[in-house]
């Protein structure tokens, strides 16, 4: 027992356990505590720096006070998914700003409603999970087009604030462009 | 200047009391619960059309979705360099490059909610630049009739600027470089801008015609400049080097040999107001001199020793230095007007038919005080060679030993300094 307790302390001074058998508490704002795997938190920028400060520590456990637990277990789904199945890193020409290359899990990923997806944008945002903020913006973006100004309200809940001089303004300047 | 102060804590101080906000919640729907700069984030994925449509959508949304900045991207995109300019980039982008629309752009009047970061574009983007067109004590000195001993010795060998009045009116240039001289000669013709096309990462080529439409007719923050150094190696445009003549004073230019291994070293410059360049040392320490054709060009310069106020400065892992300053007009807005006498920089302007010469190692700022039309060269004399050399050894191992064997080759009685190899910035 002594013997493997020396080899176990030996291999944790090198950090071949920890680095490899570690995990990480997450703790949302509304006191969800979830336990994943460092690969699977590192995928968020901000976790990853926060584990390099805390490095050493025994049980490391992040508080997020911005991440709900609901959001954060859907997060999390999101990480395990894409840490399994990477995505190819395609040509370098490929044109970052298209949005209709979005792939099928990921776009049932995004079947939520309105609220969460808004949610997701902000934490995606505040945990740095480019991918993921890039998903939940083209998302919200799809919504966008093909619409009128009036179904772009009405999906959205916005209140049309135009005098009816202005809106006959922005109307007349947009009808001059339309024209091709 | 103090009127426009503040409008400006006005508008900050009914954010503040939450006055607009209301607005904003309204305004923008779901949208409400995230940043500005999350927005941003949410319309950069939309094309030229969708764009359109969403300035209809509400009042915030018309703000957001007008925002220049993402419209010029869009023509980058879409057209490279060969766009055909219609008086702003939300038209550029959505106009046909045949049609044009006549009524002038009217923009909405402010009401209700902005992000702050835009009022202070728009404002930099408008503000007249008088109050920077007269400067109360110039601190370059003016000289004509300079003997080349006295240039040496009283401005070359002391690393000081001069301002030399009686050389670019010599020049062809001086009245062939005209904007209506050149677009006849030219017009056609692909020139080199200081803009970068981000899908192939090289700066964007404009034909002059194409380029003048839009230097005529722009209010950008920081305009496109034409700002080209390979303009000697196309047909009909190379023709230009022979309307000037680089000066005495700055011959003997060790780079020559370098032939065509030489990085870019001339450039012809034509500018629009409120474009220039902020604060930065030209490259490997060489030094330059400007020649102004047409317009009038504001400098601010700094000392090697004295790192210009209000840019940021760090060194990486590597230990490479590297800086971030404002653009001109920001600089002078954000940073000259509340610095204290003994932090102002040496000032002063350059007026057309006049020639600076700007000493290795000096930082410097410009800003184009009206239309400019200008050439410039970049040079290594013996004055500087030292130092150049350790720039180079520090940056580059293998043009350095280029260097060093043409060198030895040409003038095989240069003598070679003992570089440490050390940084070339004080940490």
């Amino acid at each position: 027992i002594v013997g493997s307790l020396l080899i176990f302390l030996l291999l944790s001074e090198v950090g071949l356990i920890t680095q490899y058998t570690m995990s990480v508490k997450l703790q949302s704002s509304d006191d969800t505590e979830v336990e994943v795997e460092r690969s699977v938190a590192e995928m968020s920028v901000t976790i990853k720096n926060m584990l390099e400060d805390l490095e050493g520590v025994a049980e490391a456990a992040i508080t997020l006070p911005n991440v709900t637990g609901k959001i954060l277990l859907k997060v999390i789904e999101y990480c395990k998914h894409h840490l399994e199945h990477p995505t190819p890193v395609n040509e370098e020409k490929k044109d970052e700003k298209r949005t209709d290359d979005i792939l099928p899990w990921d776009l049932e990923f995004c079947k939520v409603d309105q609220a969460t997806l808004f949610e997701l944008i902000l934490a995606a945002n505040y945990l740095d999970i480019k991918p993921l903020l890039d998903l939940t913006c083209k998302t919200v973006a799809n919504m966008i087009k093909g619409k009128t100004p009036e179904e772009i309200r009405k999906t959205f809940n916005i209140k049309n604030d135009f005098t009816p001089e202005e809106e006959e303004q922005v109307r007349k300047e947009n009808e001059w462009c339309e024209e091709r | 200047n103090n009127k426009i102060d503040s409008l400006l804590a006005i508008q900050e101080l009914r954010i503040m009391l939450g006055a607009p906000q209301a607005e904003r919640s309204a305004s923008l729907g779901s949208f409400h619960v995230l940043t500005d700069s999350l927005i941003e984030g949410v319309l950069g994925f939309l094309g030229e059309k969708e764009l359109m449509t969403c300035m209809a959508v509400s009042r915030v949304f018309y703000v957001f979705a007008e925002e220049e900045d993402r419209w010029k991207t869009l023509v980058i995109k879409r057209y490279g360099g060969n766009f055909r300019w219609k008086g702003n980039w939300r038209r550029t982008a959505l106009l046909p490059p045949n049609k044009t629309v006549t009524d002038p752009y009217v923009r909405l009047k402010p009401r209700g909610y902005s992000p702050a970061k835009y009022e202070r574009r728009r404002f930099r983007s408008h503000v007249s630049l008088d109050r920077w067109a007269k400067i109360e004590k110039e601190g370059v000195d003016r000289r004509s009739n300079l003997s080349l001993e006295e240039f040496i010795e009283e401005y070359d060998k002391k690393c000081k600027p001069v301002i030399i009045t009686d050389i670019v009116k010599n020049w062809p240039a001086y009245s062939k470089w005209t904007k209506e001289g050149l677009l006849k000669q030219y017009g056609d013709c692909l020139f080199k801008t200081d803009e970068v096309d981000f899908k192939c990462r090289e700066k964007l080529y404009m034909k002059f015609a194409d380029y003048l439409a839009y230097f005529e007719d722009n209010h950008d923050e920081d305009p496109i400049y034409l700002f080209d150094d390979k303009f000697n190696n196309r047909d009909r445009v190379k023709d230009l080097l022979h309307d000037y003549v680089v000066p005495d004073y700055f011959k003997g230019d060790f780079f020559e040999y370098l032939e065509e291994e030489r990085p870019p070293f001339r450039w012809i410059a034509i500018g629009p107001p409120r474009s220039g360049s902020s604060f930065h040392i030209d490259p490997y320490r060489t030094s330059a001199w400007n020649g102004l054709l047409h317009g009038r060009k504001r400098w601010a310069l700094y000392p090697y020793s004295e790192y210009p106020p209000g840019c940021e400065f760090d060194f990486d892992e590597d230990g490479n230095f590297e800086m971030d300053a404002p653009d001109p007009v920001k600089w002078y807005l954000d940073t000259y007007q509340h610095l204290p006498p003994n932090r102002k920089p040496v000032e002063c302007i350059l007026e057309a038919g006049e020639l600076i010469y700007v000493p290795y190692g000096w930082w410097h700022m410009v800003l184009n005080l009206t239309e400019t039309i200008a050439v410039t060269q970049n040079f290594c004399n013996s004055q500087n060679f030292e130092i150049v050399c350790a720039e180079i050894e520090f940056d580059d191992d293998d043009f350095y030993e280029d260097f060093q064997e043409r060198i030895e080759n040409h003038v095989p009685d240069v003598i070679w300094p003992n570089n440490a190899g050390k940084g070339p910035y004080k940490k």
